[in-house]
């Protein structure tokens, strides 16, 4: 899977398989994420992926109490944008945090990341989604 | 001095009242601004060679798509070239520059804009889903993200950069409110206190509801002449200077700073050099405060104040109807009301009304110079208009 | 007289492409667009971008600054126009304004659709919306319904017939197999189009445009400053567009599109040319009837010889006035969004001698003609070689 063609649909492919990845470009060695297929930087095309340490720092945060009609059943919870050890950054939810205790989240605090199964309607369905918690 | 053919004006307006308007239909509610505008400009349909159309979202919202060649067949103006654009929030204010562009290619004289939006047909969860379309679904809708929560992370991340605090948020729906009680088209014409901000449901903290603007049905509408034609009709011209587009990633995230809106910044640049105006020349300004920050990092992109200075200024008094800079004097998208597609027509509305000096209570006086800002998404699209009454 | 040209056009594959987000379908599109003319991606200021209903089918709205960030374009202007299925040509004529009114020098027109991520019936549902949601799509009209009313009325008017609406069929499949780029690259015969399940009587499934996935991108320029991108710039001549009634209930002829008719007579006066001047044609056949039709309204034939026209094979390539080249929309695909732009771009291949074994003999100038809804939009644009 990491040979993939680094398209969004090969992405999720990674998560599934617990592997966090960004797409590098072999000659100017930017990294890209959300992964592209031309490199952002000097726009050649065939860009790889490259595994990330999955650590990082939140850059922002907040706490949804109202959400939309598919995430209603899961408020109050926290959406953080982190920036990653590899220079990048990344929104996901935050986890094993109080969602009613705000105070307790800092800006610039560690943070890991790790993986969460959404069930599907079939067990060959469910999709693995990236979370964060708290280094 | 440019040639007056170069040069665009707008030589009409027209709205609806914004809000809840269960009662009535798009087509009715498109009609009522475009007819109000007509009139506006002593202008009548067989004038009119060009339509441009404004919405963001009719196929989820009214089930509609082709908009465009709706409002040309309901408004009795076929078969004139009718386009529609979409740019989210900033779709208006896109509309406008196409209008704009329209006429400066030589191809049409007298241009009608036209935004519509008629969000309150369906329920408030499936109204935050569809607004959430217009930023990135991939990396922020589908985790849960709303449009008050990426706000909310601008938010806090200038509060802890710039020590922007609650109450300065706060302050900006209260100026919003106390503005729209003079405009007889706004959804909440009544005051607020800053208690009653603080003290309303958290949306996203630190967004609370009084910080979000609300879900509105409305219409806008303008007339755009080619300048050397502006005396054919009785619309008093305002002169558009400047008319500017930029972008910026969709995902928050992909961004080097969460606290300004580079969009805004260079839209703003270009606009200050082709207008030939700087921010001090501004007398009246209308921008996007979809949500309180947006209006606080606005403010300082746009360089009314310094960079972090957007809370301080708005807590005293700095943008205020009776301060240095006034900002939305119509009461803004908060207190006004945000049917989104027509929220840039409106706001390019307003100056005008401004700077022809007919603006009844909320007027500022001798307003000469005005800008409009519209910002789509998070600010992943941003549109100046710099208009100027001589 | 318009003065702008085409420098550089790019197209991914037209059909389904699970495989790929709407984002990476336009960006193939547009790099191949970019590269051809030589430019940068930073070397772009604007964006226009066509597409139906991103918001519908991918869950997405605001996708042209999504686009032209993924495609390298940073910070530049972007725009969606929606017109139906005539969206990429509104927004190919919206570049065209933008060069002619001295804003901007160097513009990507595009349009991408990406409709297999819905099923079959939620993608129908879609699609009607761009006709009369109140009139029309409420009763529970689709679109081929509205296209069979149109049929009806040409063959009751004219004495067309079901088999002079599966030449078309038969024809654009022949052309589509020259077309690598094309969803259907394999002939069919009458007796298959004719025999082919019946969607809305008279047309069948071999009457209908696929539901497709795709993206299309020009490059255009001043045309004063073309040649310093290319030998062989493609001449935009022409650029209109008009408008008719959303509903057909309130047209007073349903053999004939109004918005067509007017839109060509302008873009033939634009150009100074004559019907008899287009040497080939580009035209909106989302079904059969649409191409028997459009051919008339362009005044490439009298109104009820259109049937016979293509029946007699005046239309094939090779012939007096070959008509979609590229399989048009019934073979070649029909991403809605991308079609306008994709018309545009076999202009630019034919124009240039680079259409391969489609290639129309001597061809000097083209025509593209992108009707949105049933009729309700049409824009029209006239090429010519440098």
């Amino acid at each position: 899977m990491m040979s993939s063609e680094t398209t969004i649909l090969n992405y999720q492919a990674l998560l599934n398989e617990k592997k966090l990845c960004a797409a590098e470009c072999p000659s100017c060695n930017t990294l890209m994420f959300p992964p592209r297929l031309f490199c952002a930087n000097c726009f050649r095309r065939g860009t790889r992926w490259k595994e990330l340490s999955g650590r990082g720092k939140i850059r922002s945060f907040t706490i949804i109490h109202i959400a939309s009609a598919t995430h209603a059943a899961d408020a109050p919870f926290v959406i953080v944008i982190l920036g990653l050890a590899e220079g990048i950054s990344i929104t996901a939810r935050l986890v094993g945090v109080d969602p009613l205790k705000p105070e307790d989240i800092k800006i610039g605090a560690s943070v890991v990341a790790d993986f969460e199964e959404i069930p599907g309607t079939s067990p060959d369905q469910s999709v693995t989604r990236l979370i964060f918690r708290p280094a | 001095m440019t040639d007056p053919k170069d040069r665009v004006a707008v030589i009409g307006i027209g709205q609806t009242k914004f809000g809840e308007q269960w009662d009535k239909s798009i087509r009715r509610i498109t009609l009522t601004a475009a007819g109000a505008c007509l009139v506006d400009a002593g202008v009548s349909g067989v004038d009119i060679d060009g339509l441009y159309v404004s919405n963001t979202s009719t196929s989820s919202f009214s089930k509609q798509e082709h908009q465009a060649a709706l409002a040309a067949d309901s408004g009795g103006l076929l078969p004139i070239a009718s386009t529609e654009v979409e740019a989210a929030c900033a779709s208006g204010g896109v509309a406008v520059r196409h209008a704009y562009m329209a006429i400066k290619s030589g191809e049409h004289k007298v241009v009608m804009v036209v935004g519509c939006e008629k969000m309150s047909d369906i329920s408030e969860r499936e109204i935050a889903e569809t607004l959430m379309s217009a930023a990135d679904r991939e990396w922020e809708g589908q985790i849960g993200a709303t449009f008050p929560a990426l706000f909310a992370l601008l938010a806090r991340r200038h509060m802890v950069h710039y020590g922007t605090t609650d109450e300065q948020l706060a302050a900006v729906p209260v100026k919003a409110h106390a503005n729209a009680v003079n405009n007889p088209y706004a959804q909440f014409r009544f005051k607020i206190g800053i208690d009653q901000v603080l003290r309303s449901a958290l949306v996203a903290d630190p967004l609370r509801v009084f910080h979000c603007a609300p879900i509105s049905d409305g219409a806008a509408a303008l007339i755009l002449c080619r300048g050397d034609l502006v005396e054919k009709f009785s619309g008093e011209p305002i002169w558009i200077n400047a008319s500017t587009q930029a972008s910026d990633t969709l995902a928050l995230h992909s961004r080097p700073h969460l606290t300004t809106f580079r969009a805004v910044k260079s839209a703003a640049k270009q606009a200050y050099a082709k207008a030939k105006v700087e921010p001090k020349d501004l007398d009246v300004i209308e921008i996007h405060d979809s949500f309180s920050i947006g209006e606080i990092i606005a403010t300082e992109d746009i360089g009314l104040v310094e960079k972090g200075q957007g809370g301080p200024a708005i807590e005293e008094g700095y943008t205020a109807m009776d301060g240095e800079k006034p900002v939305n004097p119509s009461g803004g998208l908060k207190a006004k009301g945000h049917p989104v597609g027509a929220t840039g027509i409106a706001q390019v509305g307003e100056i005008v009304e401004q700077l022809r000096h007919t603006a009844g209570e909320r007027q500022i006086e001798g307003a000469q110079i005005g800008l409009a800002l519209n910002l789509g998404g998070t600010g992943s699209t941003a549109v100046i208009h710099i208009l100027n009454k001589e | 007289m318009i003065n702008v040209s085409v420098v550089g056009a790019g197209q991914t594959k037209f059909g389904r492409h699970p495989e790929y987000d709407l984002r990476e379908l336009f960006s193939f599109a547009a790099v191949e667009a970019i590269e051809e003319a030589g430019i940068s991606p930073t070397d772009v200021e604007a964006a226009f971008i066509g597409n139906l209903s991103a918001d519908r089918f991918n869950n997405q709205c605001h996708i042209a600054p999504m686009m032209v960030d993924f495609a390298g374009m940073k910070g530049i202007p972007a725009t969606k126009c929606e017109a139906a299925c005539a969206s990429s040509a509104t927004a190919l004529r919206a570049a065209i304004l933008a060069i002619e009114s001295g804003i901007h020098d160097v513009v990507i027109a595009a349009g991408v659709e990406k409709m297999s991520d819905q099923p079959t019936p939620s993608v129908i549902e879609t699609l009607a919306m761009a006709a009369d949601q109140t009139f029309e799509a409420g009763p529970g009209i689709t679109f081929p319904g509205i296209f069979a009313v149109l049929a009806v009325a040409h063959m009751h008017k004219y004495g067309t017939t079901r088999e002079q609406f599966a030449s078309v069929a038969v024809k654009n499949h022949a052309n589509a197999v020259h077309n690598p780029l094309a969803q259907y690259q394999k002939e069919i015969t009458m007796e298959k189009a004719l025999s082919s399940r019946m969607v809305a009587w008279p047309l069948g499934l071999f009457d209908c445009s696929p539901i497709s996935d795709g993206a299309a991108a020009v490059v255009l320029v001043r045309t004063k400053e073309a040649r310093k991108y290319t030998d062989a710039p493609v001449k935009i001549i022409a650029s209109t567009q008009a408008s008719d009634t959303m509903n057909l209930c309130d047209r007073d002829d349903l053999s004939t599109l109004g918005a067509a008719r007017r839109a060509s007579h302008k873009a033939y006066k634009q150009a100074k040319l004559e019907p008899q001047d287009i040497d080939f044609a580009e035209v909106h056949d989302c079904f059969t009837i649409a191409e028997i039709i459009a051919t008339e309204d362009l005044g490439f034939f009298k109104p009820g010889q259109g049937g016979p026209a293509v029946e007699q094979g005046l239309t094939r390539i090779g012939a007096e006035k070959p008509i979609n080249t590229s399989g048009g929309l019934k073979a070649k695909g029909h991403p809605v969004g991308a079609t306008g732009v994709s018309q545009l771009r076999e202009l630019y291949l034919q124009l240039r001698n680079e259409a391969g074994k489609r290639q129309v003999p001597n061809a000097d100038v083209g025509l593209t003609h992108n009707v949105g809804g049933t009729g309700a939009s049409c824009a029209i644009h006239i090429a010519s070689r440098w």
